[in-house]
Order: structure tokens, then sequence, then C-alpha cells
């Protein structure tokens, strides 16, 4: 069974918003099925000159991902996600922040059926 | 004169069915949440609550009889004024809390619902009238918004009859969206009169723009031990010597619209008109007046909630 990604946010295409914004994640939400999502989370910059750079997670200080000298790319990586968190792309030559993003990990509420239901005096 | 006004509300019924028929669509297969949310039309999150009121104004009828037999006097069934509803619910996996009615659900798909239940019987409620009125009208001196209060020589006197609570087994048919069948059979469980009763319901519900609207009718069998208790009468019970009344089983028939607008987030413009037919054989009793009980209520809702 397919995990359940989908929302393709932000609506711009990636390659779009990498120009503006140098970097760019998609898709940044993921309805998770089970205990996990893993999304198929690509990666899109776009830099001025090449940089050393990395996707990381900000509250393990995992590295999801780094390219070194690069200028321009887009790649597509698997990671799971089990709860919502942020992610920063961290230049490494200057140890600074580029961009920072949030992964939203949404849990679909299943519905049922609502019983009878009026605005009644009982 | 049921049935005309049966015919009538089939009717409607149709009419709106035809109406709305481009809107009954089908689920999309290909969305992933749409495939595990197989719920359509009336539905609510799994584990989640709600509280709210509505403030408006809104009349509901007793068919009791106002005094003749009583007192002498000869007033037609009484209106009763509101300006104030609650409302309340839980829902968890199964278990669910609807205002007053309470249930578990045993079995629920897209077509099918199941389920152990509870709900108040309303007929109680009449006997409980200067109770109600003062929670619901919010009437008095410090009242948000007075309005005019019965008469407290209108009242039927030493007639008591409590409140009782029904429990049984529902069952409700979803054959899309928009239409609901339903049957209940409830028996009194709180042991005030040990009667029963069986319900039939259709329903049909859609939305116009935001406008949502519901049309729907019922019939309620009533065992004698139900109507007997509310609706029967000892000898000498009303005044020296009066007869008794045996109050036999019989059915009852209800028509009902309920709509909601939302306005603004929380808010809403609510609206709900219920008619019902009594059977002849609650009709004939000296406790009762009108052959019929209505009940409407228009006004603003505001409902919080959330999840657990």
């Amino acid at each position: 069974m397919k995990p359940w990604w989908l929302l393709g946010f932000p609506l711009i295409s990636p390659i779009d918003s990498a120009r503006a914004n140098q970097v760019a994640l998609s898709p940044t939400h993921c309805v998770k099925t089970q205990h996990s999502c893993e999304l198929p989370l690509t990666i899109t910059w776009n830099f001025d000159q090449p940089r050393d750079f990395c996707l990381r997670r900000k509250t393990t200080n995992e590295d999801l991902y780094c390219h070194k000298q690069t200028q321009q790319g887009k790649i597509t990586i698997h990671v799971p996600f089990a709860q919502s968190e942020p992610l920063l792309f961290i230049d490494l030559q200057t140890k600074t922040t580029i961009k920072q993003f949030s992964l939203k990990v949404m849990v679909p509420s299943t519905l049922r059926k609502r019983k009878r239901h009026a605005w009644s005096i009982l | 004169m049921k049935y005309s006004r049966a015919c009538i509300f089939a009717a409607l019924l149709s009419a709106s069915a035809v109406a709305a028929q481009p809107s009954d669509q089908e689920p999309s297969e290909s969305s992933g949440i749409q495939e595990r949310n197989v719920c359509e039309g009336d539905c609510v999150a799994s584990n989640s609550w709600a509280v709210g009121a509505a403030l408006g104004y809104g009349k509901y009828s007793s068919p009791l009889h106002s005094g003749a037999g009583l007192s002498g006097k000869g007033h037609s069934g009484q209106e009763r004024h509101i300006a104030f509803l609650p409302s309340f619910y839980v829902y968890a996996d199964n278990f669910y809390i609807e205002n007053t009615a309470i249930g578990y659900t045993l079995f629920e798909d897209q077509f099918w619902s199941i389920d152990i239940k509870g709900e108040l019987n309303p007929d109680g409620v009449y006997f409980q009238r200067n109770k109600l009125d003062a929670f619901l009208s919010t009437t008095g001196s410090a009242g948000l918004f007075p309005l005019p209060y019965p008469d407290e020589d209108t009242e039927p006197k030493d007639i008591e009859r409590s409140l009782s609570y029904l429990g049984g087994v529902g069952v409700d048919y979803y054959p899309n969206a928009s239409w609901r069948l339903s049957i209940d059979l409830l028996t009194d469980i709180s042991a005030v009169h040990h009667g029963q009763k069986l319900g039939l319901g259709l329903a049909y519900q859609n939305q116009f723009g935001d406008l949502t609207y519901q049309l729907s009718t019922g019939a309620q069998y009533r065992s004698q031990a139900l109507n007997d208790y509310y609706y029967g009468v000892e000898n000498g019970e009303l005044i020296y010597r009066s007869p008794a009344y045996l109050a036999d089983a019989g059915w009852n028939l209800n028509y009902e619209l309920n709509f909601n607008y939302p306005i603004y987030e929380k808010f809403a413009v609510i609206g709900r008109y219920q008619y019902q037919d009594l059977s002849e054989q609650i009709v004939l009793s000296p406790l009762v007046e009108d052959n019929s009980t209505h009940y409407y209520f228009i006004g603003v809702s505001w409902q919080i909630g959330g999840g657990f």
C-alpha cells in the first residue's frame, strides 16, 4: 500500500520557488497512515555561486542531505517523518541558516456518521 | 387530514431530491483521504466534541388541556416561548453523546449504522413546563430576553407525570449522502412506565450554496404502557367522579424542516420547524386538547469544539 503523502504545497513549482528563494522543498505536508510517513522530498537549489549546504533536522541536528560546491540542482530523497518538525538549510562554510522550512505531518481524522441532531428543546 | 399532510411532505421531499441530484457525487477514487473517510453527508470527526448555544426566538406547543375539566377554563393548546437553546456533543470512535441522546455504534460503514442508544422521551416534558420555561426562555427581570410568561392558573392541576428515558437499538440505512432511512426500537429503561416505542424515519439532507437543509418525516408506534402512563387518567384523578381513560397504543406522525446557514466563523443562522400529528388514542384523552404539537425556533448559533 502506498504511503499517503500528498498535498503539494507550496502551490508554486519548486523551480520557480528556488529562483526566488535560492532553495525550495516540496512537498512540505504529508499525511501519515501508520507510524510515520515517508516522503519523496524534492530539494531544489539555485545559488549565485557554488556553496556547501546541508538539509538538517532542527530538533536532532541530523543531516538528511548534504552537497558540496554546487550552484544549482535538484534531487529527491526519501525521508520518514513521525511528526511535524522544522528543517534547516545550513550553509556549511558560514554556518548560517539559508532557509528554514516547517514540515507538517498530519493525522487524518476518521469521519463517522453524525446521529440525529437538531436545535431543539431536548 | 393526516394523510394529506403526509402527501404534501412527500412531494416536498421528492422535489428537493430531484432538484439536488447533480450534487450527489460518488467519492473520488484518487484521494487517499476520501478512500479512508468513506462517510458522506452529515458527518463528524471521531474523537471530537463541541458545545454551543443558540439565541433567538421560538415556540413549542403542548397538546395538554390548559384547564378544561380541571378548573372549567377552556383554553386551546398552550404555546411556550424559547429564547435560548444549548447544544453539546461528544463523538469517540464508537461512543457518542448528542444533547440528551447517548449511544454506542456497534457497526458503521458507508451504508449502514447499527447503534445501541438511549434518548429522553419527550412526553414527560409537557408535564415539566414551568421548569423548562425558566431555563429556556431566560425570562424574569434579569433575563436577557424577557418573554411572555405563562399564566400560573392555566396549568393542569395535580397531574404529575415523570420524565422517562428510553433505550434500545437503532438501525440507519444511507443509500447515498443525502438520504437516511431509520428504524428504532426503544423501551423504557427508567422504570417509569415500562412502555416501548418503535420509530420509523425518512430524512433528506442537502446543501444549496452554504445553506444546509434537511427535510424529514417519521412515524412512531407507541405502546399502550407508554401512552397510558402519560395520557391515561384514573377514576377521579381530574375532578371528583371524573371517569377513567385508558390510552391505548397508537401511531404519531411527525414532519420536520431544519436549516443551517454559516455567517461568520463559528456563528450560523439556524432554524427548525417540527409538526407532530398525535394518535387518536392520545387525542381522546381528557388531558389533551390539541390533536397536534408544533415547535419552531430561529436564531443565531455559536459553537466551539475540538478533538481529543
